[in-house]
């Protein structure tokens, strides 16, 4: 499986909570707001890093996408979140 | 390698044609027709003038037309039309099409003129689009308080749908007259329901846009010529643009310019020298303003040779924009007119990412303090390391807009730049500035 | 892990030498007591900072310094929480060890169970459920709790005061810990509220037409 991970910049706030768990991927500006740096991560370790990053980030913003160009389900996303 | 070869072809075989008109003229493309005064075209004399159209039949044909004209957006982005229409056409869903008339950028004047005066060009280009794609329908899209093109269009569907022309239904949006409520992605948000505000999307627009259909959003001016090229064939129309900008194009003049919203139409190579001089300029202004307020200042004098294509403007780091050309007269100070129009531009956020929700004001006030000469050389690398951090982090481009507009100021006014920084007096900065801002209370804004 | 590592040693030094400073005699039989008392002041002290290393890396007036940048904030938030809750379990072991303190082990875990000032530690109890709530969460965000966590995570505001209660009323046998309860609370207090008025000062101010 091959994933995409961007950033929806209208949906982050800063939290700071996707360079953690994804810290190889993803990193801060000087406000807090994340970057992706690498949208592709390799390796199942790394990938499901980004999952966690995904499932974790307070406003949804941060989209996982497979190759196939559908956007991941994750479960318990609100219904603001795509 | 290619582009000059062309270009040494067409320069030793053929005479350098280009000619600058104004609305009515004869030889003009988009403009030709009835004069200004007589108000918008009527359908008859614009079928008497260019000929009907059959979309649906020669669909197939006019996608290849549109495909060898090379035809790129008008309205900013310069995106390639074909390559758009390809994507959507091989997307699942019937694609949305969109015409977007709102033209946001307060200067510019061109999609005002057409859909005011050559409604049913504008109209022909949606159909043949819609035909193109497979829609059933085109939605156009203008501001609230766009004014006389409301009623042209109107009119001019009214007058199309007695005269039963084959066209796609054709539904008229009005929405927010907010700077960036004028964007693709957040009109297309408007339309599914939602706030004009832009949105982010993993995916291209024309593959799946935010009502989850594959969406074409085309400039009016895109689409105007899209309605012409189709008559008079591709490469006659291309040829009267350049290799790298096929096709002629519209020009708004503002600013200090002699006639400030005057619209003109350029075919051929004209060099931005020819344009001012057609208008009335005698000799190079201080400075241009290329592509928009979120474009880029070229040195009068530089500009004065440069062709008003994307080759020559290219080489300056700028680009046709949405085809406004400003004109910063003598004596006036360029450092104050950017930090005006960045400004504007951080005050017309939707203040959705954190670039523009953090980044804009703080890089207006950093421009504000090098117009009044009171930053110093620490607060321009503060300032410069902030447009690093702003830039490319939104989810549309009106904060690259900002920085763009910024680096091009910095580098442009080189020297008045110096001379601020050292809080010397600035005689230009005094003047009442020459690019109008639209008046905007904060309370006013809507969303929707 | 490093600074896992470096927050502990830190937090346990000085957690002592403040313990020993204020409190009274030492002997063998209360190493169990000492112990506890140096553990529970260390994690006092890295819940302070925990909470304002969270509160700070959203605060308005961060980006004004360089650092620490937030990718070390978060990082620091996550260490000092780790430290907190292995400082807190040694804190309730050895008290509940402690046959003098008068806690025991159901005096630890259920609240208004011990015999030694049963309100002062069943507030100290209360906020540990709290925080195993707010830890946890926060460790299974990325799978289990996903958005939840967020949410939450401002039971941590509760948690901090009755800490400070819990200390005040528990442990403040000595000057110098008054002190650092007044001075640890007050910065708490500081950078929260300045965070909430800037903010509202931001979203309440129009940019000025030029």
């Amino acid at each position: 499986m091959t994933v995409e991970i961007r950033i929806d910049p209208t949906r982050c706030r800063g939290h700071a909570i996707c360079a953690l768990m994804y810290s190889e991927g993803v990193e801060l500006d000087r406000w807090g707001y994340g970057r992706v740096v690498d949208g592709t991560p390799e390796g199942r370790r790394s990938i499901k890093r980004a999952l966690r990053a995904a499932a974790a980030c307070p406003n949804g913003a941060v989209v996982v996408e497979d190759s196939a160009d559908r956007r991941i389900r994750l479960a318990g996303r609100g219904p603001d979140g795509g | 390698m290619i582009d000059a070869t062309l270009r040494g072809v067409r320069s030793t075989n053929a005479a350098p044609v280009h000619r600058i008109g104004d609305i009515g003229d004869e030889g003009t493309w988009l403009l030709a027709g009835p004069s200004a005064d007589q108000g918008p075209e009527a359908l008859s004399s614009h079928l008497t003038r260019l000929g009907s159209l059959r979309p649906f039949e020669c669909a197939g044909e006019y996608r290849t037309m549109l495909r060898q004209s090379g035809l790129r957006g008008r309205g900013g982005g310069g995106f390639p039309l074909a390559a758009k229409l390809d994507t959507a056409m091989l997307a699942p869903g019937e694609p949305m099409v969109v015409i977007n008339a709102s033209e946001s950028e307060p200067a510019s004047r061109k999609d005002w003129t057409l859909s005011a005066y050559r409604p049913h060009l504008v109209l022909d280009g949606g159909a043949v689009i819609a035909a193109v794609v497979g829609s059933s329908e085109v939605v156009i899209h203008l501001h609230r308080g766009a004014g006389a093109p409301v009623a042209s269009l109107q009119r001019a569907i009214a007058e199309r749908r007695s005269a039963g022309l084959p066209d796609p239904r054709w539904r008229l949006s009005l929405g927010p007259d907010g700077y960036v409520s004028g964007e693709a992605s957040a009109i297309v948000s408007l339309l599914g329901g939602g706030e004009a505000r832009p949105s982010f999307s993993a995916v291209p627009m024309a593959h799946r846009g935010p009502s989850g259909r594959p969406t074409v959003v085309s400039n009016a001016e895109t689409t105007a010529h899209v309605g012409l090229l189709v008559r008079t064939g591709p490469h006659a129309w291309g040829a009267a643009g350049s290799p790298s900008s096929p096709g002629p194009q519209l020009v708004t003049l503002a600013g200090g310019a002699i006639d400030p919203g005057r619209v003109v139409e350029i075919a051929g190579e004209a060099t931005i020298g020819e344009v001012l001089s057609a208008t009335g300029h005698r000799q190079p202004p201080t400075a241009v303003l290329v592509g928009g307020y979120a474009g880029t200042w070229i040195s009068g004098w530089a500009a004065w040779n440069t062709t008003f294509q994307r080759e020559g403007l290219e080489a300056h780091g700028a680009g046709p924009g949405c085809g406004l050309l400003g004109v910063l007269p003598e004596g006036h100070c360029g450092l104050a007119e950017t930090a005006r129009l960045v400004g504007y531009l951080a005050g017309e956020t939707a203040g959705q990412c954190g670039p523009c929700v953090q980044g804009l004001p703080l890089l207006a006030d950093g421009c504000r303090a090098l117009a009044a000469g009171t930053l110093r050389r620490r607060g321009l690398r503060r300032l410069l390391s902030l447009a690093d951090v702003v830039e490319g982090g939104g989810a549309c481009r009106h904060p690259d807009g900002a920085v763009r507009l910024i680096r091009s100021a910095l580098d442009g006014f080189a020297d008045d730049v110096a001379g601020h920084l050292r809080g010397e007096a600035c005689s230009g900065a005094q003047r009442p500035p020459v690019f109008p801002l639209p008046e905007v209370d904060p309370s006013d804004r809507v969303w929707r | 892990m490093l600074l896992f590592g470096l927050v502990l040693g830190v937090s346990l030094g000085l957690g002592y030498v403040i313990a020993s400073r204020s409190g009274s005699l030492l002997h063998n039989k209360m190493l169990p007591w000492i112990m506890g008392r140096t553990m529970g002041v260390a994690a006092y002290l890295t819940l302070t900072a925990l909470v304002a290393a969270g509160i700070w890396l959203r605060h308005p007036w961060r980006t004004t310094f360089r650092v620490p940048t937030p990718e070390t904030l978060v990082r620091a938030h996550v260490a000092l929480a780790a430290a907190t809750v292995v400082l807190l379990i040694g804190h309730m072991t050895s008290l509940a060890l402690d046959k003098y303190a008068g806690v025991g082990w159901s005096g630890t875990f259920v609240p208004w169970h011990a015999q030694y000032r049963p309100t002062a530690v069943a507030l100290g109890t209360l906020a540990f459920y709290a925080m195993v709530l707010v830890a946890g969460t926060a460790v299974l965000a990325g799978s289990i709790a996903r958005r939840v966590w967020f949410p939450i995570h401002s039971v941590s505001a509760a948690i901090f005061c009755l800490c400070v209660v819990h200390g005040v009323l528990a442990g403040s046998d000595g000057h110098a810990l008054r002190w650092i309860y007044v001075a640890t609370g007050a910065l708490v207090v500081v950078v929260q509220v300045t965070r909430w008025t800037a903010r509202y000062a931001a979203e309440h101010s129009e940019l000025e037409p030029l």
